[in-house]
C-alpha cells in the first residue's frame, strides 16, 4: 500500500513539476514590432549645438541653449485608416545634452502602416502630481515645488541672449495644468513590421520663441516661471516644434 | 524503504526540472560567505549610486569602518577621520589640520556619498571606489606603501578581513592595496546617510515649522530665493554642475570643471553640494571662503559675480546681480536650512569609531 502511494504521489508531482514544459505553446506569428523615436534639435536651419551663442532669435536677439530637457506624454499613434491605437500612458524624460536621453522605443508596436502620431510637451493633470513620476535624478531635477502649485517642470529651455545692454540669462520654464503642449504630426507615416522601425523627430528651439506671438526676453521675461502670461505664450507658441 | 522512494523521488524531481533551475539558481562564486548589506533609501531620494564591482557587504563595511580611523594606512598619524569628524558632520576646516584655506579644496562632508554621482568639487573621481587612492599621497597620509604593507600583515585582524572581503585576493601588492582599501572606505561611506532632520520630520508629519522656518522654506522653494533648481528635491542637490557667480577671474582650483573637461563651457562650474547638515559644515563654497551661512546668503543675495558661464538660472528678472532680499528674508532662510541639520549621524555608533 505505501508502495503505492509512493508511486501515485511521485507521479503527479512529476507531472505538476514539469507543468510549464508540457503546456508550453509554439512561439506565436510575429504581428508586433518595436518603433524608436529619436530626438535631434536645430534652430532653424541650422542644427542645435548646446553651450554656443549666436542663433538669433525672432526677436533679434543673439542666443544660446545651455540645457533643454523636458517631458513627453500621451502619445498616440495614428494608422492608416485614421483610427487611433497603441495609446502610451506614459512620461518620458529627455535631454538635448544626454545621448541616454534622446531616444523612445515604443515595443510590441501592432504591425502595419501608420500614418502620424500625437503627443504631449508636459504631463497630463493625473501625472502632474509631486511624487508621481518615479524618485530617479532626472525626476526629482524636474519637480515643481509645492509651493508653486507641484508637479514637474514640463520643460526646462535655458541659455544666454545678446541685448544691447550685455549678455544675459533665459530661463523658460514650463509648468502647471493647463500648460502642456499637445503635438500632433499627421503626416509623419512609418512602417510597423518584425523589426524595430526608427523615426526621426526634430525640435526647432526657434519655434519657442515665434508662431504665433513672439517671445520678447526683455518684454516678456527672461524667466517664465510662474508667470502666466509666459507660460501661455510659450505654450502656445510650442505647438509646432516638432517636425 | 521510504528513504529510497524519498531519495529517488527528489532525484528524479531535480533533473526533471533542472532547465527552470538553471535559470533560478543562484551563481556560485566567492560572494556566497560574504553578507549582503541592504542600503535603505529615505522616501522620495532616487535609487542609490552602488557599482557591481564593489557591493556592500557587512563584513566589507566593516573592513571600510575600521580603515576609516585607522592611522596605520599613514606615515603622520593621520587617517580619514583626521579630516572627516563624525561630530561635525564628517568634514573639518581646513584651518584646523593646518592647510591653508583657499590654497586647498574645501574637505567635503560625508553624507549621502551613495546618492553622489561624481567625487570632488570639480568631480575629478567618477566613482566614490577610487577616490581615497589620492589619500595615500604626501598631502594627506604621506604613505610609504612597503611599511604600510608590512604593518597590516601583521596586524591581528587585517589580513584576515581582506582576505574574506576581496575572496582570498593577495591585496598586500603596491596598487592592489591602495585600490582594495579605497574600495572598502567606499563601503563605510556610502552607508553614512542623512534623512533624520526636523525639515524630514516635517515632511512625514511629526513635527511643524516655525513661521520663520515656514517662510524661509517658501522662499527657498519659490523664484523669490530660487535655491529649489539646485538644492531641490530630498537630496538638496541636482548633482549638477554649475558656476554661481563666485568669481570673475578663473585661476587655479577656481577653475573648477574647466580642469576636468578642458572646455571653456565648464569654467568655473562646481558640483552643487548638498544642503544637508550644512549649518554643521562650515566653511562653505568649494574653497571654503564664507565661514558662516549668513555669508553665502548674502554671496547670492548681493555679490554674484557675473561672467560668460555663469548658470542662467542665476539670472533673475529685474535683478541680475543678485536676490536683493532685506534682512528678515534673509534670516527667515537661514531658519530654514538649520532645519536641515540631523544630529542623529553625529554620534551613531554604526558610523563611530570601531
Amino acid at each position: 500500500m505505501k508502495r503505492a502511494y509512493f508511486c501515485i504521489l511521485f507521479f503527479i508531482i512529476i507531472a505538476s513539476s514539469c507543468k510549464k514544459d508540457n503546456t508550453e505553446a509554439p512561439p506565436p506569428t510575429t504581428t508586433v514590432g518595436n518603433l524608436t523615436v529619436q530626438f535631434s534639435y536645430t534652430f532653424d536651419a541650422t542644427a542645435l549645438q548646446t553651450d554656443t551663442i549666436g542663433y538669433v532669435n525672432a526677436a533679434g536677439y543673439k542666443m544660446s541653449v545651455t540645457r533643454l530637457q523636458y517631458y513627453l506624454s500621451k502619445f498616440v499613434l495614428v494608422n492608416a485608416d485614421g483610427i487611433t491605437t497603441y495609446p502610451i500612458n506614459q512620461a518620458y524624460y529627455l535631454d538635448a545634452k544626454d545621448p541616454y536621453f534622446s531616444s523612445i522605443t515604443f515595443i510590441d508596436v501592432p504591425n502595419g502602416n501608420y500614418k502620424g502620431l500625437r503627443f504631449m510637451i508636459g504631463l497630463d493633470t493625473a501625472m502632474n502630481k509631486t511624487y508621481y513620476l518615479p524618485a530617479t535624478v532626472e525626476n526629482n531635477n524636474m519637480e515643481w515645488p509645492v509651493q508653486m502649485g507641484g508637479g514637474y517642470h514640463f520643460m526646462k529651455l535655458e541659455g544666454s541672449f545678446i541685448d544691447t545692454a550685455g549678455t544675459w540669462g533665459y530661463n523658460m520654464h514650463l509648468g502647471t495644468n493647463g500648460n502642456s503642449v499637445n503635438i500632433s504630426l499627421p503626416n509623419k507615416a512609418f512602417l510597423i513590421n518584425s523589426n524595430t522601425t526608427s523615426i526621426q523627430l526634430k525640435m526647432n528651439v526657434s519655434e519657442w520663441f515665434k508662431n504665433p506671438s513672439t517671445y520678447d526676453f526683455n518684454i516678456d521675461g527672461v524667466y517664465s516661471m510662474g508667470k502666466a502670461p509666459a507660460m501661455l505664450k510659450l505654450k502656445n507658441n510650442g505647438v509646432d516644434v516638432f517636425n | 524503504m521510504r528513504k529510497f522512494y524519498i531519495i529517488i523521488f527528489s532525484f528524479v524531481l531535480l533533473i526533471a526540472c533542472r532547465n527552470d533551475k538553471s535559470t533560478t539558481s543562484p551563481s556560485v562564486s566567492g560572494d556566497t560567505t560574504l553578507t549582503p548589506y541592504t542600503l535603505k533609501t529615505p522616501p522620495h531620494f532616487p535609487p542609490p549610486y552602488l557599482p557591481s564591482y564593489n557591493p556592500l557587504t557587512v563584513e566589507g563595511i566593516a573592513l571600510g569602518r575600521r580603515l576609516f580611523y585607522d592611522s596605520i594606512l599613514s606615515s603622520n598619524g593621520r587617517s580619514c577621520s583626521y579630516c572627516h569628524h563624525q561630530n561635525l558632520g564628517f568634514m573639518v576646516k581646513n584651518s584646523d589640520i593646518g592647510l591653508a584655506p583657499g590654497l586647498y579644496p574645501n574637505i567635503p562632508a560625508l553624507i549621502n556619498e551613495a546618492w553622489n554621482p561624481y567625487y570632488g568639487w570639480d568631480g575629478v573621481f567618477p566613482d566614490a571606489d577610487h577616490v581615497a587612492i589620492g589619500d595615500f599621497g604626501p598631502m594627506f597620509f604621506n604613505s610609504n606603501i612597503v611599511n604600510v604593507i608590512a604593518k597590516l600583515k601583521a596586524d591581528s585582524a587585517y589580513p584576515a578581513m581582506f582576505k574574506k572581503v576581496f575572496h582570498g585576493e593577495d591585496v598586500f601588492v603596491d596598487g592592489v592595496l591602495q585600490e582594495r582599501v579605497a574600495f572598502a572606505l567606499a563601503q563605510f561611506v556610502r552607508t553614512i546617510v542623512s534623512s533624520n532632520s526636523k525639515f524630514d520630520r516635517f515632511m512625514m508629519g511629526f513635527e511643524q515649522l516655525t513661521t520663520q522656518e515656514s517662510e524661509g522654506y517658501n522662499l527657498f522653494m519659490t523664484e523669490k530665493g530660487d535655491c529649489f533648481h539646485c538644492h531641490g528635491s530630498m537630496l538638496f542637490t541636482d548633482n549638477l554642475f554649475h558656476n554661481t557667480g563666485n568669481d570673475s577671474v578663473f585661476v587655479g582650483y577656481n577653475r573648477g570643471r574647466f580642469n576636468v573637461t578642458g572646455q571653456e563651457k565648464d569654467m568655473g562650474l562646481f558640483r552643487t553640494p548638498t544642503l544637508r547638515n550644512c549649518e554643521l559644515t562650515a566653511p562653505y563654497m568649494h574653497d571654503g571662503r564664507y565661514q558662516t551661512l549668513d555669508e553665502v546668503i548674502e554671496h547670492y543675495n548681493s555679490g554674484v559675480h557675473k561672467t560668460a558661464t555663469i548658470d542662467p538660472i542665476m539670472t533673475l528678472p529685474g535683478k541680475e546681480m543678485g536676490l536683493l532680499l532685506n534682512s528678515t528674508k534673509k534670516q527667515q532662510l537661514k531658519a530654514f536650512l538649520l532645519t536641515l541639520t540631523d544630529t542623529t549621524i553625529l554620534n551613531n555608533p554604526k558610523f563611530g569609531r570601531p
